[in-house]
């Protein structure tokens, strides 16, 4: 009974990091570095650099991956991401804030912009692609507004802890670190059982006593907060505000939660596999600027490769 | 003793149904009640109604006296109401003991406390005698196991007042017995009271003490089971015989007396996984064949099956010619139609009256080649007129007509390719009386040259047109009425009692 007990407890953990999934991803990651490697072997030397650029994808993969398995879909993380920029660096700009409050609003926005999207679909009970397609212009259109061009800079001492790290440990490690941390305390949550109940059976998960409506607005706001974390490394490492920044990020944010497991369907999807695939996908990326792909046409050829990768992901998964 | 429960003058209509009306009764605990009735008794809306699931229109619930706020499944939870719905109430994508646990997790600073959790569902699952892997996605269960499942998650609460609805469907003989030692156990150790529906009656009879009687939604009585004998139960279940029927007399047609020996369509040992068991029955020109029995019992399925909806063992053959029906597609190619009660299936609403019936007029021509509007028109209108589906024109969106002639005309276009054979699938259940009466008697006309099976969930509105009824029970077929036997009375004893009278 005892060792019965233990077998089960380790099935249990297996189940919830979901392990089939996360190795899945793992090999992706590894797989487009490795290929990159063998193209170009001087990634190495630049290794950091692109994966810190893999943190606010990584973040907003988490943002739509939690979206995901409450069953809805969040088209706004990118245009969120872009506001929360902007806004955070014309503060800055032209109305000094410049401390920790430069942080603070980051967040504050994504926040805000996750709450929006957590009234209209939850409690407004708007179809959330629609919805979130709409706040998507909306937020986009605010950003234009707000700052027409790229402006910069940003407080030094900001631009610094990208350059330097925090007390010596460099941002990225920092930036991952947080996105596995902070996924691992949601997934091992109680109200992330009710996230996974609420996208897999609305009508159980109701007759279980759980507020399915409410599940949902919390799930926005989460969303909102990974997006506002997104928007924090995103303004490192660009270093200025610009308002056309986030819109690409959208699409490719998706695919990285449906490698991580996620269906539209809902019920499913892992954290670690999503923040693995939002590092492979960065890297291909950058694989397609080593085949010499030229810069005008990087646009085009990465987003078929996505596009195809997401055919052939729905493809495995169509045999289940 | 003494009342611990009482349902004071619960009411709920859908629509102009009523499905439960003026419900009032007492519940002591420790007891167990048998709740039974016939289709669209009102048996499991009852239910929804005390757990919370659904809002009465009308009345309320008490416990010891106090009036109970139950507004959702999580306020009745509080009172200690549960229970095991017939559908289940399963989440797929969580292991089996996340489903136990939904919404009663032990946590330990807001963590899932796994340790905690396993122990005491472990030590649960152990007393009921259950081993099914705790870690196992519930959507890789086979049903069986769902079914204990759905009953363990009720049984874990620990409730008070406990509802099993159909518990006992997908169980084996021995799982059936544990089932019914443990209830007798909660109800003399917890004093728990025990609403249980089967549609087994000898099962009602063996563990239940009372037996709540409903029909048409409302309540007939409440019966001692020491005391009374199963024809009892099951002739208040019953109830009289309808005005308008009670002067039927059986008029054998003379269509039917034409039918000569072979069959239009011939089905022989078909079965569909657990759900229809090895079925034959031939049907012959002209003659309508009637489908009774409790819901749920494989009347669906078999219609389906025949249609290529499901796929199926066994053999149908046509005029004589073996044929295998694999889809729809193939089914319509041999002149079979099925028509279903569930005109959201049926029917495209957003879409005109005259491209709703005209759908498969062109079928066969070629996805090439321009729709015919003129031929399609004419062919609505002629279907309009005939079925007198009331409408402004046949343009009109499907989506302005009422139930009845949206139900219509899904029929309409069945018969656009004069078929053979023709499926009903209870086609008359959310259809209003006047309705009724011209789709049955459209049916009647249209019989002559084709074999029709009709499935009806009340009976009675077939008798005035059908030539036999079958009873289904549990997916075989097990009695034919035909003749003077044709009578609402003695089908539904038969339905009810299944393989036990």
């Amino acid at each position: 009974m005892i060792s019965n007990m233990k077998n089960t407890k380790l099935q249990l953990i297996k189940e919830y990091i979901n392990l089939k999934i996360m190795l899945t991803s793992i090999g992706f990651m590894l797989g487009i570095i490795i290929l990159n490697v063998i193209v170009n072997p001087r990634t190495l030397m630049y290794i950091d650099s692109i994966t810190l650029l893999a943190v606010p994808l990584a973040f907003l993969g988490l943002a739509e991956l939690i979206v995901l398995v409450t069953g809805e879909v969040d088209m706004s993380v990118g245009a969120g991401l872009t506001l929360a920029n902007v806004v955070s660096v014309y503060a800055y700009l032209y109305h000094g804030i410049g401390d920790y409050r430069f942080i603070l609003l980051h967040l504050i926005i994504g926040l805000a912009v996750g709450i929006v999207n957590g009234i209209i679909v939850g409690l407004l009970r708007v179809n959330s692609f629609l919805g979130t397609l709409a706040t998507s212009s909306i937020w986009s259109g605010l950003a234009l507004v707000i700052l027409n061009k790229p402006e910069g800079p940003i407080p030094n001492w900001y631009y610094r802890l990208f350059m330097d790290g925090l007390w010596g440990i460099p941002m990225v490690i920092i930036g991952l670190l947080a996105s596995l941390l902070i996924w691992l305390y949601f997934r091992f949550n109680k109200i992330s059982l009710h996230f996974y109940a609420s996208g897999s059976n609305p009508y159980s998960a109701f007759i279980a006593g759980i507020n399915v409506n409410l599940i949902k607005f919390i799930a926005f706001t989460l969303n909102g907060l990974f997006v506002g974390l997104a928007a924090l490394f995103m303004t490192g490492i660009i270093a200025s505000g610009d308002p056309k920044i986030g819109i690409p990020y959208t699409l490719t944010a998706i695919l990285a939660a449906i490698i991580g497991g996620a269906r539209f369907t809902g019920g499913v999807g892992d954290g670690v596999a999503t923040i693995c695939a939002a590092i492979g996908l960065t890297f291909m990326r950058n694989l397609i600027f080593s085949l010499g792909v030229p810069f005008y046409q990087q646009d085009l050829v990465y987003s078929a490769v996505v596009l195809g990768l997401l055919a052939v992901v729905m493809y495995l998964r169509g045999g289940r | 003793m003494g009342e611990m429960w009482r349902l004071e003058g619960l009411t709920k209509s859908f629509g102009p149904i009523k499905a439960v009306e003026d419900f009032t009764c007492s519940l002591e605990e420790g007891r167990i009640y048998g709740l039974v009735g016939g289709n669209g008794a009102g048996k499991s809306t009852l239910v929804r109604l005390v757990t919370g699931v659904l809002k009465p229109d009308r009345g309320r619930i008490l416990k010891e006296g106090k009036e109970l706020v139950i507004r959702s499944p999580k306020d009745a939870r509080r009172y200690g109401i549960a229970a095991a719905y017939q559908e289940f109430s399963l989440v797929p994508d969580l292991p089996v003991i996340n489903n136990l646990l939904l919404n009663i997790e032990p946590t330990k600073l807001g963590f899932i406390d796994i340790d905690r959790m396993i122990y005491k569902v472990a030590e649960f699952m152990d007393k009921l005698g259950v081993n099914i892997p705790l870690d196992k996605l519930v959507r890789e269960l086979s049903p069986s196991e769902k079914q204990v499942v759905e009953i363990a998650k009720s049984l874990i609460l620990e409730p008070q007042l406990l509802f099993l609805d159909e518990p006992t469907n997908y169980l084996s003989e021995e799982q059936r017995e544990e089932l019914f030692k443990t209830m007798i156990e909660i109800k003399n150790n917890a004093r728990t009271t025990i609403v249980f529906i089967s549609h087994r009656i000898e099962e009602v009879f063996r563990v239940s003490d009372q037996a709540i009687v409903l029909r048409n939604g409302r309540l007939v009585d409440i019966y001692d089971l020491g005391k009374v004998s199963m024809d009892e139960v099951v002739k208040a279940m019953v109830g009289e015989l309808a005005e308008e029927f009670r002067g039927y007399k059986y008029v054998p047609k003379a269509a039917v007396e034409a039918v000569s020996g072979k069959p239009v369509i011939s089905v022989r040992n078909l079965s569909v996984n657990d759900k229809v068991k090895d079925v034959s029955l031939d049907v012959g020109r002209g003659e309508i064949v009637g489908l009774a029995g409790l819901l749920g019992q494989g009347q669906s399925e078999f219609l389906r099956a025949i249609y290529g909806l499901l796929p199926y063992e066994g053999a149908i053959s046509l005029e004589g010619r073996d044929v295998k029906i694999n889809s729809p597609r193939d089914a319509l190619k041999h002149g079979i139609v099925y028509v279903s009660g569930d005109t959201l299936e049926g029917v495209f609403l957003l879409r005109s009256i005259r491209e709703n019936i005209s759908l498969i007029l062109n079928l066969w021509r070629g996805l090439h080649k321009p729709v015919l509007s003129k031929l399609e028109k004419e062919h609505a209108v002629k279907m309009i007129k005939k079925l007198n589906i009331a409408c402004r024109d046949p343009d009109q969106p499907v989506l302005y007509l009422s139930g009845g002639n949206r139900q219509k005309v899904y029929l309409a276009r069945g018969l656009t390719v004069n078929p053979k054979v023709l499926l009903l699938d209870d086609p008359l259940k959310g259809v209003d009386i006047r309705a009724k009466k011209e789709i049955l008697n459209i049916v009647k006309e249209l019989a002559g040259d084709k074999a029709v099976l009709f499935f009806s969930s009340d009976i009675k509105e077939l008798l005035p047109i059908v030539d036999r009824v079958l009873v289904f029970f549990e997916g075989r077929i097990i009695r034919e009425f035909k003749g003077e036997e044709l009578r609402e009375d003695l089908i539904m004893e038969a339905s009810i009692k299944g393989t036990a009278g």
